[in-house]
């Protein structure tokens, strides 16, 4: 693998080279990115992972709308580095920016795809690092500098023009299989970052630090220590038998509040008697925070997923909004109504975790306002009006080898694919697999790393056909405008233009346009593999471009085998593809 | 023998045709490894970690079904430089998309893998060459069963382990007031260590690592072997090919036989302090 890994590695070393001379973009030319810029966008950029830094992912461009989407052709295609595709590009000034597995960050001319400069990181044997790693998300560009949250768990600034390191900070334990999915965000001057310690001995953390020099500013733990606040709710484990709970979903920054929301996963092993937590409520775990990304202080939290005992990892964006809260109590699917006056407000609202319930809480102060279901869910069994979470003890394992009933997944309800939010319409789009499962906790050992040690048998829910699903919901009301279904799962993020479409991938290798008032769709193509990355929209002397990395593999075989989908799925030969509408004759 | 032989070429020459046609699992991306065609003649390439507690046996073991198949051993070390192996442990340091592709480019066979129903589709493994069980000890000598270890004392074991299903399960049926706690944690070691500093009174450990962490002689080093309060669970171990290479599995799960009929494997294990009940049956 080594050998390989060096001959490839300078072959595309020299293609960067060669390539330079072709740019079409003036790279030097690329202003600083400021925070006003992140906050608020030129019409035509994709400066940050969901296209302004409070995570929306809706582009203001509407050349492309729903009676020319049919047109819609491919302008440039650009080969990816191989491995396991998620990325998330950028676009800013003409150039854009993308990360690929193998930690390979290129910039290239957002018009036509030439590559402008590539960075390439000198990592240990993948076979040495978290395989979870190697997913690289998003990236965040600042100032001058791009940053990366590295597969071996470094901090590294980029020059936004070069590709040069600027520096670097190791955060430490990439060794003990630390490492970062999602990638950072920039909010205040702070990079803010988290991380996955899903094979590691012990609980992960967020970090912050300073764009300017890479001095981490501070770090929060999720794992209580001995006499700490929560220690009494972690079971009868001891400090040293709790493992697992990171932050590796994607953040939002708030710059109205100068808050910055993460949240938190579960726990390993999955089951609570197998990781000596019976009832324990996990403090810490699957909770949502809200924090100021100078010091890293905790202004409010709250725990959306007690006792976790089916990775449910609650980690997911969710998104500041100014709306006119008026909670439906006919909304369906409803969990709970908090006793929150309605009206104007900033609230902090989506769809945390796996379980794919729609929460909604107060931005400044986490008041809860309301909690509803998407998919079929049997996890939780009620939630108060304060926002306080009852488990369902049905679907909590109690002993090996027996198969207990859970809805949805471990695969979700929905996964890291994020959501979409049209700040006018209040609508928000949500990527959802509608699956269930019987888990049954294993009574052997595994012979490599694993840390849930449980066996799952998917299965459609009762009286459901269609795996594959995205929902419009308004987050003023709560209430579904509609439901797009099909049987193959989704799996895939989703971005909204002001050109009234949606546009999402699949793993069904199809790149589709849907009508954000209908849910109808309007548009596909079929790419090469799997349509696993984000989709992203920009502008470059007026033409409207749609970009989306594809290839893979994702991780939904085992969901397209129980959904009863016969879909040709192809994997790896990653990509980008970028489509526009066809130039017109001057 | 020469039957082995003979059998063995022509199906190393059979999986390799297949290995070509064979559709591949979506474990790895296709573009990060290749498949490597067996042309190796007359030798079998065996994979082990040299870091595990049961290298040196694993690499005799190699060259002595070698030596019964009438072929060339090569072993190959694949060290995880900086993925720590578990001490005391059987656990490979290896993500199973590590093993996936150790399989494909570097090893015809995986040494120290687990027969388990979790297994992924891609490997098959032979007949164990360990089957391994579990023993309840204290340092206490005064203890001459559970019932006489203290309730504010915690009872160890190694998390996700079959011993530590069997533990809970055990407690979990007593009277509330009668039940210990358990101190689940992350290695053998570190159950001997928490026996030693006396933060836990007793524990349940996987048998090979009493006996290959006190040279054989547990009693020696201070530990008093209790009776288990519960039925064990064994735990077998044996070696992995890809799934499609029937035929090597086959044939190496005879080996594995032979070495157990002639009483080569059992002298074999106690010589590496693996346990005195670890011969499989």
């Amino acid at each position: 693998m080594k050998k390989r890994t060096s001959i490839l590695l300078a072959s595309v070393a020299m293609l960067g080279m060669g390539s330079t001379a072709f740019a079409q973009v003036d790279i030097n030319a690329l202003p600083a990115v400021t925070d006003a810029i992140l906050a608020n966008p030129d019409a035509g950029d994709w400066p940050s992972y969901g296209r302004d830094i409070t995570n929306y992912r809706f582009s203001p461009l509407d050349q492309v709308n729903k009676d020319n989407v049919g047109q819609l052709t491919l302008a440039w295609a650009r080969a990816l580095e191989p491995g396991n595709l998620q990325s998330a590009p950028l676009e800013f000034g003409g150039v854009l920016f993308t990360a690929a597995p193998g930690d390979v960050v290129q910039a290239m001319d957002a018009a036509t795809g030439q590559l402008i400069w590539e960075y390439r990181r000198q990592l240990p044997d993948r076979a040495t690092l978290n395989s979870l790693g190697e997913n690289k998300r998003g990236i965040a560009l600042y100032e001058d500098k791009i940053y990366v949250a590295t597969w071996d768990n470094f901090i590294v600034a980029l020059d936004a023009k070069t590709g040069q390191v600027a520096w670097e900070s190791d955060r430490g334990g990439g060794a003990d299989l630390i490492s970062n999915t999602t990638g950072p965000i920039v909010a205040n001057g702070v990079v803010v970052a988290g991380s996955t310690c899903q094979f590691s001995e012990f609980g992960c953390y967020v970090t912050g630090h300073d764009a300017a020099t890479g001095e981490e500013l501070w770090r929060n733990n999720f794992i209580p220590k001995k006499g700490e606040e929560g220690d009494d709710t972690w079971g009868d484990s001891t400090e040293d038998q709790r493992w697992m709970t990171g932050a590796w979903g994607q953040m939002t920054y708030d710059p109205e509040l100068d808050l910055v929301y993460y949240g938190s996963t579960g726990a390993g092993p999955a089951a609570e008697f197998q990781r000596n937590t019976v009832g324990g409520t996990l403090f810490g775990s699957n909770t949502r925070f809200a924090v100021k990304p100078k010091t890293g202080e905790i202004v409010w939290r709250h725990q959306v997923l007690p006792r976790d005992n089916w990775d449910q990892e609650c980690t997911y964006e969710m998104v500041p909004v100014d709306i006119d809260s008026a909670p439906a109590a006919d909304m369906e699917g409803l969990l709970a109504l908090g006793t929150a006056a309605p009206g104007k407000k900033r609230v902090l609202t989506g769809v945390p975790c796996k379980t794919g319930v729609m929460w909604q809480f107060d931005a400044q102060t986490g008041e809860f306002i309301y909690a509803r279901d998407t998919v079929q869910q049997t996890l939780i069994e009620s939630v108060d009006n304060t926002g306080l979470v009852t488990v369902n003890e049905a679907a909590i394992p109690t002993e090996v080898d027996v198969a207990t009933p859970m809805c949805p997944t471990y695969l979700g309800g929905r996964d890291w694919s994020p959501t979409a939010f049209n700040p006018t319409s209040k609508v928000m789009f949500v990527p959802l697999t509608n699956m269930c499962a019987d888990v049954t906790v294993l009574d052997q050992e595994p012979t490599g790393l694993d840390v849930y040690n449980t066996e799952l048998t998917y299965k459609m829910p009762e009286g459901v056909t269609d795996a594959g699903r995205i929902d419009a919901i308004n987050v003023e009301t709560g209430k579904t405008l509609w439901s797009w279904t099909q049987q193959t799962p989704q799996y895939a993020s989703i971005t909204a233009t002001a050109g009234g479409l949606i546009f999402t991938g699949g793993a069904d290798r199809r790149f589709k346009a849907i009508d954000q008032e209908t849910g109808e769709l309007v548009w596909s193509v079929t790419l090469g593999s799997r349509a696993t990355g984000h989709p992203i929209s920009y502008e470059v002397d007026g033409r409207q471009y749609i970009a989306i990395p594809a290839g893979g593999p994702g991780y939904a075989t085992d969901l397209i085998t129980a959904s009863g989908s016969t879909v040709d799925v192809v994997s790896g030969s990653n990509m980008l593809y970028v489509f526009a509408l066809p130039e017109q004759k001057k | 023998m020469n039957k082995f032989l003979v059998s063995l070429v022509m199906g190393l020459v059979l999986t390799s045709t297949a290995v070509q046609a064979q559709p591949l699992i979506d474990v790895v991306p296709r573009d990060l490894y290749s498949d490597q065609l067996r042309q190796n003649g007359n030798s079998i390439t065996f994979c082990y970690n040299p870091d595990g507690m049961m290298a040196e046996f694993e690499q005799e073991l190699a060259e002595t079904i070698s030596s019964v198949l009438l072929v060339e051993p090569v072993l190959v070390a694949t060290p995880n430089g900086r993925m720590p192996t578990n001490p005391l442990d059987y656990r490979l340091p290896y993500l199973p998309d590590a093993i996936f592709i150790l399989l494909a480019e570097d090893c015809d066979v995986m040494m120290g893998y687990v027969l388990s129903r979790s297994a992924p589709s891609w490997v098959l493994i032979t007949r164990p060459y360990l089957s391994t069980g579990n023993l309840l000890i204290s340092r206490n000598p005064d203890l001459k069963s559970i019932e006489d270890l203290p309730l504010d004392q915690r009872i160890g074991s190694r998390s996700l382990s079959v011993s530590d299903n069997r533990l809970q399960s055990f407690i979990a049926a007593r009277p509330a007031d009668k039940r210990w706690k358990r101190a689940t944690l992350y290695h053998n070691e570190r159950i001997l260590e928490q026996l030693n500093s006396g933060e836990i009174g007793a524990a349940v450990i996987w048998e090979p690592a009493l006996y290959f962490a006190t040279d054989g002689d547990p009693a020696a080093a201070g530990y008093n072997i209790l009776p288990l309060p519960f039925v064990d669970r064994r735990t077998d171990i044996g070696m992995a090919t890809r799934s499609n290479n029937t035929y090597l599995n086959s044939i190496l799960g005879e080996a594995i036989g032979e070495l157990i009929s002639d009483g080569t494997l059992d002298a074999m294990i106690q010589r590496y302090n693996l346990g005195p009940t670890s011969l499989p049956q």
